[in-house]
């Protein structure tokens, strides 16, 4: 889709370099992502805005776009494939050919596209060479049970294989910061840091909140009426309960300390709280019916 | 801490064009850490990319140091209602 810079910028085509720079930086203090943190759409809507400022602010840049639209960063192409058409034409009069049709522009990609606005924030003075090496951003998905234990994991960061111990407990969406494992500096800047984002997968039995853990367990009507013991597959393995005699459907009861790790506190762990279904009897023989319509009646005297 | 580790004030402000001053008025707000050796001014590593992230709200936003201080807090305020809002949709989860 075309973009326009100027409707992105909400500024008139004969705008003042002055009126597009504070149009920019209105903008700016309102979409910039150092304002706008953990805001996918902020950071999106940023990228247009600059995009749009460092065409419109550079007048040789805005020239370009003003004739040539979105296809501007091509305009030295153009130019020379309508000298080339020019004298052709001088020559025999070939002409027709469209210089601009079909082929494409030498190809240029999408890459070269983000290149060019790759400082998204300039240094000072239009500088983009910044100090402190750039900053890295990963993504790591885990699975609950994955998140449960300590464990090791190598990340493949720019083609560079970076081994990290991942904390027991660590939360979805948690962002931690592994220093300088970022890109080089400049000038003797140190190296950027990288930020490793942990994505965890949700589990179909149980449920996370926070260092807690639910469960829902089914119980026969049987031990549900009279009690019972059933076994528990924990994350930390198979656990007996003892379940109480008339325990009603929907009864919540807390294992302390059988809930997730607690982040970087060794030792440290949440609760986990089963909720029991009761499950009523299916397919009854005519026995059971009969002592059921037994167990009726003398609820009904009582 | 390391002496290697930390970043001397003026290399920095230097390199990016950043006033030493504004630098000093970050410190003196209490927003970031400069440590002093030997009569040199180091910023803590740590604090780098806070420097950095004010020093585009000022140069790059024109905002203030006043404004620059009051988002700060907001930010860190933000912050934390971004995590409380993360746990609460969790635990809302639980009753879907």
């Amino acid at each position: 889709m075309a973009t326009d810079y100027y409707k992105t910028l909400g500024v008139e085509r004969n705008a003042t370099t002055e009126q597009i720079k504070a149009a920019y930086r209105k903008l700016a203090r309102k979409h910039h992502p150092d304002l706008n943190p953990n805001d996918e759409q902020a950071k999106k809507r940023f990228q247009e805005i600059n995009e749009a400022n460092e065409v419109l602010s550079d007048p040789e840049s805005r020239k370009k776009y003003d004739k040539y639209g979105e296809q501007w960063k091509h305009a030295d192409q153009f130019e020379a494939a309508e000298k080339q058409r020019g004298s052709q034409q001088a020559r025999g009069g070939f002409g027709g050919g469209d210089p601009y049709g079909g082929g494409g522009y030498g190809g240029a990609s999408e890459a070269d596209f983000a290149d060019l606005f790759g400082g998204m924030f300039g240094g000072r003075g239009g500088r983009q060479v910044k100090f402190r090496g750039q900053d890295f951003q990963a993504e790591s998905r885990l699975d609950l049970r994955g998140a449960y234990k300590t464990h090791k994991q190598t990340l493949n960061v720019n083609g560079k294989q970076i081994r990290i111990t991942v904390p027991a407990g660590v939360e979805d969406g948690q962002t931690i910061k592994i220093g300088g494992h970022g890109g080089p500096g400049t000038n003797g800047g140190p190296h950027g840091d990288l930020y490793i984002t942990f994505r965890i997968e949700p589990d179909p039995k149980f449920h996370r909140v926070g260092k807690d853990l639910y469960i829902t367990e089914t119980v026969d009507l049987t031990t549900a009426l009279l009690g019972g013991t059933l076994t528990l597959d924990t994350l930390d393995g198979a656990v007996k309960l003892n379940v109480a005699p008339e325990t009603q459907n929907n009864t919540k009861v807390k294992l302390k300390g059988k809930g997730f790790p607690v982040y970087k506190k060794e030792g440290e762990f949440g609760d986990l709280y089963v909720t029991y279904t009761v499950e009523l009897p299916k397919n009854l023989t005519e026995r059971e019916k009969e002592l059921i319509k037994e167990l009726a009646e003398l609820r009904n005297k009582a | 801490m390391e002496n290697e580790e930390l970043i001397a004030m003026e290399v920095y402000c230097d390199h990016e064009g950043v006033e030493v001053s504004f630098v000093e008025a970050l410190h003196d707000r209490g927003l970031i850490r400069i440590t002093t050796v030997k009569e040199q001014r180091f910023i803590d590593p740590e604090h780098l990319s806070r420097v950095e992230k004010l020093a585009r709200m000022h140069y790059d936003l024109d905002i203030n140091l006043e404004g620059i201080e009051a988002i700060s807090h907001l930010l860190e305020r933000m912050e934390a209602l971004q995590q409380d809002m993360r746990s609460l949709s969790e635990r809302l989860r639980l009753y879907e």
